[in-house]
């Protein structure tokens, strides 16, 4: 052993000793800190076991609005059918359908609605020509335009379109000019069904759910002409 | 029930408080909080006491939970002085004077440091049983060691313990 050692071990030693004659506490006051120390620990286990089975439904609910949950929506969502000038369009429902527009125009709105009530700023603008584009649109935003162009009333005859496709989507509507403030996309087509032709405008914002563009898709391949 | 050289809980507290307050003391140099930590020990091996009873060592697994004890009374500053190590009396002797010295340097090492001190020096523990008591590896507790016999000897102006 060398002297680090040794005064090492005198030092401690001779310090330790001073307190070598105290008296312990009392048995009861340990027990009494001893149920104290089990109390609460019973309190933390209940407060992290609820606080585990809380995460436990919340990580759940996540998981099923995050993956089931947007095809049972669109499979349990009740639609509400709407007729106006002979179209009928089904709304689902939450959805907001503004009045009618002004007649006189051409094309004629025929139907606005989307998952937000957007006013009527497509309506028309200044010069009376109707826009598609609203101009207070959000990036959460969907929207459906119905829109008929009236070819008897002496209106500049549209380029001849085609019938309607079997099934409207991104692959067979045109992914046209960004709207006003370039946060949505724009999706048009127009064709001819029952004698009579049709703009359809589709707006989609840039962070628009996925429930809400399924719907509105279902929007555009369930508008029927009477 | 019969455990080890304890035949139960108040046995142990008995023999073992004496010992389990001198290591708070020298880990703490306050010798309130010395007692206070010690209790503390004590009474969370009694909340224990259905599980630890059983224990090879219920004794090694209070000073375990003493000495966290203790790192956590001193990272939360809890800690009045370290400066009551000091005699009481006036008229020490050089000798007792000295290991005070020793003993104040010891609690001014940082805490793993200090801990390994105490454990090998006043505990007798090897470089296993204080790495164990620690919860590190052997190696870190020789580095520990030399780095504590560096400060100390450079503190006491001991170069010969270099």
């Amino acid at each position: 052993m060398n002297d680090f050692d040794s005064s090492m071990e005198h030092a401690l030693s001779q310090v330790a000793r001073e307190v070598e004659h105290e008296r312990p506490a009392a048995l009861a006051v340990l027990q009494s800190r001893a149920r104290t120390i089990v109390a609460t620990r019973k309190r933390v286990r209940v407060a992290v076991g609820c606080i585990a089975v809380v995460v436990v439904m919340l990580a759940a609910v996540g998981i099923r609005s995050a993956s089931s949950r947007p095809a049972d929506f669109a499979a349990d969502t009740t639609f509400n059918a709407l007729s106006r000038n002979g179209l009928t369009v089904e709304v689902p429902a939450g959805w907001f359908v503004q009045p009618e527009a002004p007649k006189g125009t051409n094309p004629v709105l025929v139907f606005l609605l989307g998952n937000r009530d957007v006013g009527t700023s497509a309506y028309c603008d200044d010069r009376g020509f109707t826009d598609p584009r609203p101009t207070d649109l959000m990036p959460t935003d969907v929207i459906v335009q119905i829109r008929e162009r009236l070819l008897d009333n002496g209106a500049p005859s549209a380029p001849p379109v085609g019938p309607r496709p079997a099934e409207l989507d991104a692959s067979t509507m045109d992914a046209a000019m960004p709207c006003h403030n370039a946060d949505a996309t724009y999706y048009r087509t127009r064709f001819t069904d029952g004698g009579r032709q049709f703009d359809l405008f589709f707006i989609v914002g840039n962070r628009a759910t996925a429930e809400s563009v399924r719907l509105g898709w279902e929007v555009l391949n369930r508008f029927s002409v009477e | 029930m019969s455990v080890g050289p304890y035949h139960g809980f108040e046995q142990l507290y008995e023999i073992e408080y004496p010992s389990m307050l001198q290591l708070a003391y020298l880990m703490t140099g306050d010798r309130a909080e010395a007692r206070d930590l010690t209790q503390e020990s004590f009474a969370r091996l009694l909340a224990e006491w259905d599980k630890v009873k059983d224990y090879d060592k219920p004794g090694a697994w209070t000073r375990r939970v003493l000495i966290r004890l203790c790192a956590r009374s001193q990272s939360r500053g809890a800690r009045v002085s370290r400066t009551e190590v000091e005699p009481a009396e006036a008229d020490r002797s050089d000798a007792v004077g000295a290991s005070h010295d020793i003993t104040a340097a010891i609690q001014g090492l940082p805490l793993r440091q200090r801990t390994v001190i105490v454990a090998t020096y006043w505990m007798g523990c090897s470089a296993a049983q204080t790495a164990q008591l620690v919860g590190c590896k052997e190696a870190t507790v020789r580095v520990h060691l030399h780095r504590a016999r560096i400060t100390l000897a450079r503190q006491l102006d001991r170069e010969d313990w270099l």
